[in-house]
């Protein structure tokens, strides 16, 4: 009888531990290479970040050069932007304060209204969300063409002026996790705080390469 | 045996988890401030929370904190309009300047705008009871003072 009630205890206690067990799916193992891709002769070629060249809140260049043999996580957002790009910032924070001062880690923040958003706006900003210099998170501003098309063909993300979006533009609240070879390794609803955690899971499966 | 296995099933099984968000609630007691406060909860989360986040903490310089904020507490009517026109400028709360553009809500209703209010001057330690459908209409008539 002891044992009948020691192992039905056990039982439930397995069930339980089993039934508990929700919240966000983390995954294993390495990373794959999102995109699309085709093979030449015995190689697969994969999706890659293009060139590109833009300026960050002190007026620095941030180019292709910039983030070679690092590991950094892309999002576009504006600094006037009434809907998602505030949480988006928020759930960046949390990268930002894991991550400040890995050389071998960068965040880029493309603003998708550059126009607006001049040097000068985006260091205002990014100053009053803590952001002291760009040596970790730059946030980029530049020729909004090139901004527009590097999210769409670059990043796969949605990055476009849209005048019946609140704001003016549409966007995804996406960030993207890119290796240090410029392949896209991961893409993250950054408006969730579950998907940021598995992000903040992914990156140092990178970081250790 | 039986009441024992219950008595484990009962504290073993999963307790819900619940958000820092969502133990607001637990702070009213009041069924009629309730009733308004659980689709305010809703309307803030979708309307407000993006900006001044579900723990009503604001983001950095950019946008202040809701939860105690001076500028929010001591000014029911002047939130009650500022939710539905918007502000600009800069203002002053708990000593910090803040600036950023808050676009207005022109499509929330009175009764809408009440049940907001009544779920953010219900929690976070304010209990200032149930602001009507009737009380937000008389605050939007007049423009308040927005600076102090």
């Amino acid at each position: 009888m002891k044992y009948r009630i020691t192992f039905i205890l056990s039982l439930l206690t397995i069930m339980a531990t089993w039934s508990c067990q929700s919240g966000p799916e983390i995954k294993e193992g390495p990373l794959p290479k999102l995109g699309n891709f085709y093979v030449e002769g015995q190689d697969t070629v994969y999706h890659q970040i293009a060139d590109f060249e833009f300026v960050n809140q002190m007026g620095d260049t941030v180019s292709t050069n910039t983030v070679k043999g690092k590991v950094y996580v892309a999002d576009f957002f504006f600094t006037s932007c009434p809907t998602i790009c505030p949480i988006m910032k928020k759930e960046m924070l949390r990268i930002f304060e894991k991550y400040d001062g890995d050389p071998n880690f960068q965040i880029l923040s493309h603003s998708i209204d550059p126009t607006f958003d001049t040097v000068e706006m985006l260091r205002d900003y990014s100053q009053k969300l803590g952001i002291e210099n760009a040596s970790t998170w730059n946030f980029l501003t530049g020729d909004q063409e090139k901004i527009f098309e590097i999210g769409q063909t670059s990043y796969l993300t949605t990055a476009m002026a849209d005048q019946n979006e609140p704001g003016g533009f549409l966007h995804s609240g996406a960030f993207i996790l890119v290796d240090q070879k410029g392949y896209i390794r991961g893409v993250y609803d950054g408006t969730k705080t579950d998907q940021v955690d598995r992000l903040l899971n992914d990156i140092p499966k990178l970081l250790t390469k | 045996m039986r009441k024992l296995i219950l008595a484990f099933l009962l504290l073993t099984s999963c307790a819900p988890k619940s958000s820092n968000s969502e133990s607001n609630l637990a702070e009213i007691s009041d069924s009629k401030v309730m009733q308004y406060a659980i689709p305010g909860k809703a309307l803030y989360e979708s309307y407000c929370g993006n900006c001044h986040q579900a723990n009503g903490e604001g983001l950095g310089k950019l946008i202040p904190p809701l939860k105690n904020a001076d500028y929010f507490t001591s000014n029911i009517p002047r939130t009650v309009w500022i939710m539905r026109n918007g502000l600009e400028g800069e203002i002053l709360v708990n000593g910090q300047v803040y600036n950023q553009p808050m676009p207005g809500n022109t499509e929330l209703t009175p009764l809408e705008l009440a049940q907001i209010s009544t779920y953010l001057y219900n929690i976070w330690g304010v209990n200032e009871g149930t602001i009507t459908s009737s009380m937000a209409e008389k605050y939007l008539r007049e423009t308040p003072n927005l600076r102090d």
